[in-house]
């Protein structure tokens, strides 16, 4: 310091420090520099002088006190922003503002705030967790305005602190509420899954080989990697949430578990979905739809990762659904393709024409049809010299 | 499915398109501790911010964003990554200083609805002398500045200068402006920077030791 001026930093402390706390070595050092340095003092003074509150004044051109919530928070247009910073610089009102905004809008807490904050009633879990539910069921009224509106107003009545005096009464509306939900989910829910994730299977069919129960669509992405969550049909995302939730309560569930591992096939984690389907596999061994489900997760992760050995697993497995249900339309779609894929060409049409024998019309057929014919072609073409 | 994961934007489409309470859920755990902390820095500007009332002014928040189908939510265009945080403090800030605002009217015993003034910006009275001494002070300054701040960057230096002595802002939140775009050291580097060379300046001007002004 001793060839160095003061920085900004250290005239702070000096001038302000009965706000500043600082090491006590730090500013005894700066201020023994200032004693002894005349440009250094000059600072000081130029920095007391500049710093000394004026007047604060709103003119009537003045922005509204929001404007300055856009500038601190970037919100505001670039250009409009350096307006309005210009303008603060020379309205003392509007730096107060301008201030202000800034300290409410730090991204900084100090201990006091997270002190305050921690002990607040809305800090904890639960309130958090039942704040949750109640916009999210609330949110099921969706489109009905008049109706969703006055809902979520029921919840949060005014005066609002209702809201705690009656706390008892909403904890019992929710309790029976609960109760209901827990019925219907006992008595609805199982199939409801299964039904959930074949329309979200038709409605974005994300690859080549069928699933169990699931209606035709159009293949509308064929990749291997994570699909964009956002990407995913409202229905997929419900039967996770509902899998999600059942399998807190029940984790052994193995309705639920084959629920899930058709998620994760849906998903494209195909990983996860074959550990999924060889842990049920172990207490099922010889279950057709769970060997149909581990054979179609083995034939996507071979496209996935290029990985031959899975087709091989793949045709294997749905071999031996066949055995023990030779006409299962799933099961032969799905291993006439991976057949395709092996290039095994005369096997694969072999499947086709069994299809097309066991499920002769409809969208599947006619894409069963359209494969077989393209089969056809190829091998006209190898046997072509 | 794992809300977390998402952006902002991706978890406000997850909350407004789907019933999901896990969505729900991960909103609130991301965004309650900035909601609450504006809610009670606000709140503290009007001195009222007990627990009970800044829990009030949270939950007042949520059924905001929530009203008119999501409308809040749901006009929120994002212009850059952390778009939806500040808005987010300016939904929160303006919905507290609206209720604090009209509660403070009532108060008064008006029992009609007034624009109250800001009690914080209120005036002191007419100029006097020293301000005035003061404004010719501040104006010799940005005279000066015009002249030393060169460059590309002379209007933004010459603001940041302006923004640490006049309106009061530290180097800190100068640079958390997205307007300004430099980093705290690049402020405080300008600030020093412009305020050694306008020291000289006015050292070279007015001779006497230490003196910025007669």
């Amino acid at each position: 310091m001793a060839n160095d001026h003061l920085g900004l930093q250290e005239i702070e402390w000096l001038a302000e420090s009965s706000r500043h706390t600082r090491p006590a070595a730090q500013t005894e050092e700066a201020r023994l520099h200032l004693g002894r340095c005349e440009f250094c003092q000059g600072l000081m003074k130029m920095y007391e002088e500049l710093k000394a509150p004026g007047e604060e004044r709103g003119g009537p051109n003045c922005p509204a006190e929001s404007d300055w919530w856009y500038v601190a928070t970037g919100l505001q247009p670039e250009s409009r922003a350096a307006e309005l910073l210009e303008h603060s610089t020379r309205c003392d009102a509007c730096a107060l503002l301008l201030r202000q905004a800034t300290e409410d809008f730090t991204d900084e807490v100090t201990e006091q705030e997270i002190t305050q904050i921690s002990t607040l009633p809305s800090a904890q879990r639960e309130w958090q967790q039942s704040l949750a539910q109640r916009l999210s069921a609330t949110e099921s009224a969706r489109g009905k305005q008049g109706l969703w509106s006055r809902g979520l107003a029921d919840w949060f009545p005014r005066p609002r602190r209702s809201v705690f005096r009656y706390a008892w009464a909403y904890a019992a509306a929710a309790i029976m509420l609960l109760a209901a939900g827990v019925w219907l989910m006992q008595t609805r829910r199982e199939p409801s899954i299964n039904q959930l994730i074949a329309h979200a299977y038709t409605e974005q069919r994300p690859f080549e080989l069928r699933i169990a129960d699931a209606a035709y669509g159009p293949v509308r992405q064929e990749r291997g990697g994570e699909r964009s969550a956002l990407a995913e049909p409202a229905g997929l995302l419900k039967a996770k949430y509902i899998i999600k939730e059942r399998l807190a309560t029940r984790p052994d569930d193995e309705a639920i578990l084959a629920a899930s591992g058709r998620v994760e096939l849906l998903e494209g984690h195909y990983d996860e979905a074959i550990r999924t389907f060889g842990r049920l596999l172990d207490t099922h061994p010889d279950s057709p739809p769970l060997l149909t489900d581990l054979a179609t997760a083995y034939c996507q992760r071979a496209a996935a990762v290029d990985r031959a050995v899975d087709y091989g697993q793949s045709i294997e497995l749905f071999g031996r659904v066949l055995a023990k249900k030779p006409d299962d339309p799933v099961a032969l779609f799905n291993r006439a393709i991976a057949l395709e894929r092996m290039h095994a060409y005369n096997e694969a049409i072999h499947d086709w024409e069994h299809y097309l024998r066991v499920d002769a019309s409809g969208d599947w057929a006619a894409e069963a049809q359209r494969r077989l014919s393209e089969l056809r072609e190829k091998m006209k073409a190898r046997e072509r010299p | 499915m794992d809300y977390a994961a998402l952006s902002a934007e991706g978890l406000i489409l997850a909350c407004t398109q789907t019933g999901d309470p896990a969505a729900w859920e991960e909103f609130v755990r991301r965004f309650h501790r900035l909601i609450a902390t504006v809610a009670l820095r606000v709140a503290r500007r009007w001195g009222d911010f007990s627990p009970q009332a800044v829990d009030d002014l949270i939950q007042e928040t949520y059924l905001k964003l929530c009203a008119g189908n999501f409308r809040i939510l749901r006009n929120f265009k994002s212009q850059h990554p952390d778009a939806f945080y500040g808005y987010l403090k300016v939904v929160t800030a303006n919905l507290v200083h609206d209720h604090c605002k009209t509660a403070h009217s009532l108060k008064r015993g008006s029992g009609t609805l007034e624009v109250a003034a800001d009690p914080q910006i209120t005036s002191e009275g007419g100029a006097t002398a020293k301000s005035s001494e003061r404004g010719i002070l501040l104006q010799q300054i940005d005279v000066l500045l015009g002249r030393l701040a060169v460059g590309q960057n002379l209007e933004r230096d010459r603001r940041v200068f302006w923004l640490y002595y006049r309106v009061g802002l530290t180097a800190n939140a100068i640079a958390s402006l997205p307007a300004i775009g430099l980093s705290t050291k690049g402020v405080e580097s300008t600030i020093l920077r412009l305020t050694r060379l306008l020291r000289q300046e006015l050292a070279a001007d007015r001779p006497r030791p230490g003196g910025v002004h007669d």
